[in-house]
């Protein structure tokens, strides 16, 4: 059963395509990897996914419902870690939480209770009160992951989780994450770490220029004996680089 | 030098690169601005031949009183600062010192060009010095003189965005001003007499016999103010550096009963961050003080203050997404939030920075002229509320621009300004009207004013949610 199915999906900006007729199955309780270089539709796709953007063509479903005609319903079921964040400069990573927790129903109590269990999970809880404008890009980042993961979302978007997290935090994401998809969480992320990509995720996609170039899952993978990195170089061309004289 | 001038040469660009995408201003606005300028300078012409009469007749009292403008339009600039793309904080990567990097600074709010017209406005001060006895003095004291209220305006932007300094100037400039409110109140006269005036020493430097004296003190005016916005600026570096978690003492987030209560705490503290609320503030608190101390005070006085009040936060209701950042407004996207919900937190926020700059003045009035008067005073706030929301609702939506926090607002269309100020205030201009000049059946023209402004407002928010629901990528792009 898909948890996230795209037909066509599609977004232009003016005369650029950025993503061109996307096809993508995510299965129910499976933790997919999306990947592709710099500029390649990864954040536009997710965005469209969960209702930054509309898709100039085709439609998505998540959780079986349209991203064109059910956007609030899906916004109420999903959580989502964005490229950037996307937390407001004059609140503090609890104050964060706080607002977030009534939006999806959730008691004061009930939000503290798992804000706290979050925030200490993260390792960001003695640095709550810090205002986001003064925060560090990686406690950004954990305070966007609390507050996608507070209300139990059933499907969960993360743009570049591990991007400027530390290594123990990252290694308890990675746990978390992998406990959310035990019990039935879909989890879409996207990541340039390709050997986190590899052991975590059940099945992958890669896209580049806007399209889809390879659909897989990691056990097809394995069983061509293949790693993630031969898969990924097969599809996107590395450019040799002209080696820098001056440097050193 | 060479990398002052690199870094000055990209800022212009960058700046250049910004000023078409219209940072709010529409084509019909920056025509209007463009005129509204040209009257004021038409005006201003007008002045200057009559003051150089006076100064050729030996009279400096004019003169005086354009150097004091000069020194008040100085302060505008910078307190209403421009957004550089290339700021202070962004150029500290490189290997900059305090010196090169407050010249770039003070080069950098010299590119705007509304400043372009005042410093031709400052210059053209000349023209009545050249009737002086001392002209090419008394045009060098000038030329101090306006460097001097420049970098006067310098240190205070400079000590605005420091939080300890911020509070220090807030309760100086507060505490000042009751006083002089205070003072006018109680018959001693406004303004008491200053025994030191800076523009005294272009005037001296002008027509004395000795003006060496006067330009020597202007020189060291300056030099003083020059200081000062370094050691200001210096100070802003040193601030920047502390370490970054304050504790948590507004305390406010969630209390509000309603599901967004998060969102209207959030947008009540962006919108406290405009200098304007304060100024509002402080007239509401100079009315509290007339309508508790003076014997024969007026309702009518006390009914055109709750009016003014109000217009002090137009762009809380104009341009309510203007302190939101390109990524706090996805946050909205990501939220399961309707656009009806997000226009109704953000007129909230609005309503209860209204109430909390008027509600001690609403219930005093009540106290003094009887709860009747304090009754239609609520009823005169909630319908200019209900006007400048009708009218914000769709400007909002419609265009959007960033403001500055700690500055007094700037940006977006003077026509869209003026026409939603003369919107929002027309409820209580027909109310004054209704009450003051004896028509009959008030009760039933109030009630269907209400009913109209009522209408209205429920009419832009429908507007507003709609759009803002179909618009969001265009928003946030203009919030770039």
């Amino acid at each position: 059963m898909l948890e996230i199915e795209t037909v066509g999906l599609t977004k232009k900006f003016g005369d650029f395509a950025a993503v061109r007729g996307l096809n993508l199955g995510v299965p129910k309780g499976s933790i997919f990897g999306f990947l592709g270089p710099n500029g390649s539709g990864k954040s536009t796709t997710v965005k469209m996914l969960t209702g930054l953007l509309r898709p100039t063509e085709g439609d998505a479903l998540v959780g079986g419902k349209s991203v064109l005609t059910s956007e609030l319903e899906i916004k109420r079921e999903i959580g989502v870690l964005p490229e950037d964040a996307a937390l407001f400069e004059s609140l503090s990573i609890w104050e964060h939480l706080l607002m977030c927790g009534p939006l999806y129903g959730l008691s004061r109590a009930e939000t503290e209770r798992r804000g706290e269990q979050l925030l200490k999970y993260l390792d960001v809880w003695t640095e709550r009160h810090t205002y986001v404008e003064q925060a560090s890009y990686g406690m950004r980042k954990k305070c966007s992951l609390a507050m996608a993961v507070l209300h139990n979302p059933k499907t969960l978007f993360l743009d570049e989780p591990f991007e400027g997290i530390d290594p123990a935090s990252s290694r308890n994401i990675k746990d978390l994450l992998v406990s959310l998809s035990d019990r039935g969480v879909t989890v879409f992320l996207t990541s340039h770490i390709l050997e986190v990509v590899e052991r975590l995720v059940h099945c992958f996609a890669i896209i580049v220029r806007g399209e889809i170039v390879c659909q897989q899952s990691v056990e097809e993978m394995t069983a061509a004996g293949l790693t993630l990195e031969d898969v990924y170089f097969r599809h996107v061309k590395r450019r040799k680089a002209e080696a820098l004289e001056w440097v050193g | 030098m060479g990398r002052v001038a690199t870094i000055l040469r990209f800022q212009w660009k960058a700046y250049t690169h910004h000023f078409p995408r219209g940072a709010g201003q529409g084509r019909a606005g920056v025509g209007v601005l463009v005129l509204a300028v040209g009257l004021f300078l038409y005006r201003y012409l007008q002045t200057l031949p009559k003051t150089t009469a006076e100064v050729a007749a030996g009279e400096t009292r004019r003169l005086e009183m354009l150097l004091a403008g000069v020194l008040f339009v100085w302060m505008f600039p910078l307190l209403g600062e421009a957004r550089f793309c290339l700021s202070t904080r962004g150029l500290r990567r490189f290997p900059l010192d305090a010196r090169e990097l407050f010249g770039v600074k003070v080069a950098s709010s010299l590119m705007q060009p509304y400043v372009w017209v005042i410093v031709a406005g400052t210059l053209a001060v000349c023209y009545p010095l050249a009737s002086a006895p001392n002209p090419k003095s008394g045009a060098a004291a000038l030329v101090l003189y306006a460097s001097a209220a420049f970098f006067v305006g310098h240190t205070l932007s400079n000590l605005l965005s420091i939080a300890s300094w911020r509070v220090l100037l807030y309760v100086a400039a507060g505490g000042g001003l009751l006083a002089l409110g205070l003072r006018f109140m109680t018959g001693a006269g406004a303004w008491p007499e200053l025994s030191f005036k800076p523009s005294r020493l272009v005037v001296d430097a002008a027509t004395d016999a000795d003006p060496l004296r006067a330009l020597a003190s202007a020189g060291l005016v300056c030099a003083a103010s020059a200081g000062l916005a370094f050691c200001s600026f210096r100070l802003g570096l040193r601030a920047e550096q502390r370490p970054n978690t304050r504790r948590f003492r507004l305390g406010l987030v969630g209390r509000i009963p309603c599901r967004f209560g998060g969102l209207v705490n959030k947008d009540l503290r962006y919108f406290t961050r405009l200098l304007d609320f304060y100024l509002g503030l402080l007239i509401a608190v100079w009315a509290a003080l007339y309508v508790a101390f003076v014997e024969d005070a007026s309702p009518h006085v006390a009914r055109v203050a709750l009016m003014g009040v109000p217009l002090f936060n137009l762009s809380a209701a104009f341009n309510y997404f203007g302190f939101e950042t390109a990524t706090g407004f996805d946050r909205y996207g990501l939220l399961p939030l309707s656009g009806r919900d997000v226009i109704v937190s953000k007129n909230l926020s609005f309503v209860l920075l209204v109430a909390a700059q008027l509600c001690p003045f609403v219930l005093l009035a009540s106290w003094r002229f009887g709860p009747v008067e304090g009754l239609l005073g609520v009823v005169e706030v909630a319908l200019l509320s209900c006007g400048y929301l009708a009218w914000g609702n769709v400007s909002s939506v419609r265009r959007p621009f960033r403001m500055q926090p700690f500055r007094f607002s700037s940006g977006g269309s003077p026509v869209e300004l003026f026409a939603g100020a003369a919107f929002g205030s027309m409820p209580g201009v027909v109310l004054a009207y209704v009450l003051y000049a004896g028509v009959g059946g008030a009760a039933w023209k109030i009630f269907l004013l209400t009913l109209v402004y009522g209408s209205l407002y429920w009419a832009s928010v429908a507007w507003a949610a709609g759009s803002f629901e179909l618009r969001r990528e265009d928003l946030r792009r203009q919030l770039v």
